[in-house]
């Protein structure tokens, strides 16, 4: 890391604090105004879900944190909580005070165990602090209290229902929507599923104010973001950028020039060529969770494109068909072009079945796990066709 | 009150709510109930009851809408994909026998991309079912059969299993489980746990190494199956099937008995002493 990230320019709890003044509408209406969206990568604005949650009429509600960072060359939400774990927890609090929640939940990753006693040791410095606990520091009726779920070990358990699912006991699978999480979540009620870099960005906005997010940042894509770098650069680690920042002005400051493609948004995301470097990193072009992987001259893209299909061969849950066979197919394909035995027509055919899993699976992985192949095969087709053993 | 528990199928709390029915009620109040919804189906209008499936709204109307996990004595799963349908104002298309009306929904059951990702998933399919149907049992009285047929699929687009997969297993005295034709639709699970509450078949592994599997993947005969034989009925081609074929079933149990050998069952009776009845199987 160069410098330091803003969230250790935050005074500690001045949201939280800011928060418990306000009612929930000016809340949600600061978080509105800062233009935050999910910062996991799918980039649903936060405002509007923590307005579902607040509207529904359930008396229990949950407030849930996704730290099951699955997705391959992401390791962003490893630092914050690494870090600055506080931040995160006094997002979840003032959420729990937008929605009207007692109980909120962190579900980490399994791989992230070494890190529970650290956060165990948070947690309970927050409630001797009255910082979670019954009336929290003094605001009578205002109670809330985090705790730990672990994760299984699923790539899948990262999408907000199958998590909910996990934490209920069941196969981490993805329910059908809608009804949606906000509505008929965990034990079937309201629940508001947050990434952990969201959670710490609320406390940073009610800390600083909307407008000063707002003002940084694309339009449609306001304000910082983090980002896990890794892969052919000189300086790999998590860097903070604003939105909109283009992707040659990224790897110039991670010391990536010279890079013959960049993964953008991890597995599920896409592989941006060297003619596309001044594309922007933001939601309204090229849209990631945090993950930036650099792939230098020498690397082979056929490998790229099937390391990333054998991933999702593997982590597919296997409920719908589209994904479950589909994510195979591509694979087969690929190991096809290896071996040079893959007719133009049949990379046609599985493009094709490509559109079909993205519009017709049941979730974001089946949905989004063609995109690398399509991006390779579009952008490196000489490099791909003509393959002899 | 956003849920309703009782859902009738009595599935209680065993299943996965990715397999339970979700029906909502908008606005989340009681006040919901009664209330009717407008629908517009391939352009024509109707009401329906809030909460109801786009499935359920295109059959009152008459359009078909082809479904293979879908089975109306069971929860809804909406997995295979099979019934997809365009909704106005969604990037995706949606199952519609998971998709419960709650808002005006202006809906397209047959487009092209609807065809083309019907058919793709249809390939998919048969990409991982062992077999050719004319030495199938099930042949001529198949969903999956059937499906292929309304979509005109006449060669495999994905391949087809050239080799059986997975061992049959013939150990139980009624069931005869072939794995090899399983599609995964998971009606055999959701019968077994929900409508027979025995609970014998669950979903094993993930991705395509997930299959149906009994309790540690030990052979039916071995397991608590109760012999019911719902699996045989109600998955869509045949993965289950019983060991016996119906014709050799035995006699009525009103039928009277007599010592006359010429008025026993034809089927039980010795060939020698009863020369009418032809029997194929005997020497």
């Amino acid at each position: 890391m160069i410098g330091k990230l803003t969230f250790s320019t935050i005074e500690p709890n001045s949201g939280l604090q800011a928060a418990l003044k306000m009612g929930r509408v000016d809340i949600i209406g600061e978080v509105a105004t800062s233009g935050l969206k999910g910062r996991g990568g799918a980039g649903f604005p936060t405002s509007v879900k923590l307005n579902l949650a607040a509207a529904a009429q359930d008396k229990t509600k949950y407030v849930v944190c996704n730290a099951d960072e699955g997705e391959p060359g992401t390791f962003k939400d490893r630092v914050i909580l690494t870090d600055h774990a506080d931040l995160v927890f006094e997002g979840m609090t003032i959420c729990a005070k937008a929605i009207g929640a007692k109980e909120g939940i962190l579900y980490l990753r399994a791989e992230y165990t070494y890190m529970r006693s650290h956060i165990e040791e948070v947690l309970q410095k927050r409630r001797e602090a009255n910082l979670l606990g019954d009336n929290i520091l003094g605001q009578q009726g205002f109670s809330f209290d985090i705790s730990i779920r672990m994760g299984s070990g699923a790539y899948i358990c990262g999408e907000e229902t199958a998590l909910i699912e996990s934490i209920e006991g069941f196969r981490g699978e993805p329910r059908n929507r809608p009804p949606f999480p906000v509505d008929t979540g965990l034990n079937n009620n309201p629940t508001a599923v947050n990434n952990v870099e969201t959670l710490a960005w609320i406390a940073c906005i009610l800390s600083k104010g909307g407008e000063w997010f707002k003002a940084i940042g694309t339009d449609k894509s306001t304000g910082l973001k983090l980002f896990s770098v890794s892969g052919d650069v000189t300086k790999p680690g998590v860097f903070e950028f604003p939105m909109g920042i283009t992707v040659g002005e990224l790897l110039e400051e991670v010391g990536g020039e010279g890079a013959k493609a960049v993964q953008v948004g991890g597995a599920s995301g896409h592989c941006i060529p060297q003619k596309d470097f001044g594309r922007a990193i933001a939601y309204e072009d090229v849209s990631t969770g945090g993950s930036i992987m650099v792939f230098g001259p020498q690397r082979d893209m056929l490998e790229v494109a099937r390391n990333f299909m054998e991933f999702f061969v593997e982590e597919s849950c296997g409920q719908c068909t589209p994904c479950r066979e589909g994510n195979a197919k591509i694979l087969e394909c690929l190991d096809m072009l290896d071996e040079g035995a893959c007719s133009m027509k049949y990379v046609r055919e599985i493009k094709g079945l490509c559109e079909t899993m993205q519009i017709a699976s049941k979730c974001g992985l089946g949905q989004s796990s063609p995109n690398a192949f399509l991006s390779i095969v579009e952008h490196f087709q000489d490099e791909l066709m003509g393959r002899t053993e | 009150m956003a849920f309703d528990k009782d859902c009738g199928c009595g599935c209680g709390d065993r299943g996965p709510k990715s397999e339970r029915p979700q029906q909502v009620c908008a606005g989340a109040n009681m006040d919901a109930i009664g209330a009717t919804v407008k629908a517009t189906i391939d352009g024509n209008e109707v009401s329906v009851p809030l909460g109801m499936t786009i499935l359920e709204a295109a059959r009152k109307q008459g359009v078909h809408i082809p479904t293979l996990c879908h089975h109306d004595d069971l929860c809804i799963a909406g997995n295979c994909r099979v019934c997809v349908v365009e909704v106005e104002g969604m990037r995706t298309l949606q199952a519609s026998c998971a998709f419960p009306i709650t808002s005006p929904v202006k809906v397209l059951t047959h487009t092209p991309k609807v065809r083309r990702a019907r058919r793709h998933i249809i390939d998919l399919l048969l990409s991982k079912h062992y077999g050719e149907c004319y030495a199938c049992n099930r042949n001529e009285n198949c969903e999956l059969q059937d499906l292929a047929h309304e979509h005109g699929v006449d060669f495999f687009r994905f391949g087809h299993p050239e080799e059986p997969i997975f061992e049959v297993d013939r150990s139980s005295h009624s069931v005869v489980r072939d794995m090899n034709k399983c599609v995964l639709c998971r009606r055999c699970v959701r019968t077994c746990i929900d409508l027979q509450e025995v609970g014998v078949l669950e979903v094993l592994g993930r991705s395509d190494q997930s299959e149906i599997a009994t309790f540690m993947d030990k052979p039916l005969g071995d397991v608590i199956c109760i012999n019911c034989g719902q699996c045989i009925t109600d998955a869509p081609p045949a993965p289950f099937r019983p060991t016996t074929p119906p014709t050799k079933c035995g006699p009525p149990l009103t039928t009277p008995r007599s010592t006359s050998s010429s008025k026993r069952p034809r089927a039980l009776g010795p060939p020698s002493a009863n020369p009418s009845a032809s029997n194929p199987a005997s020497p």
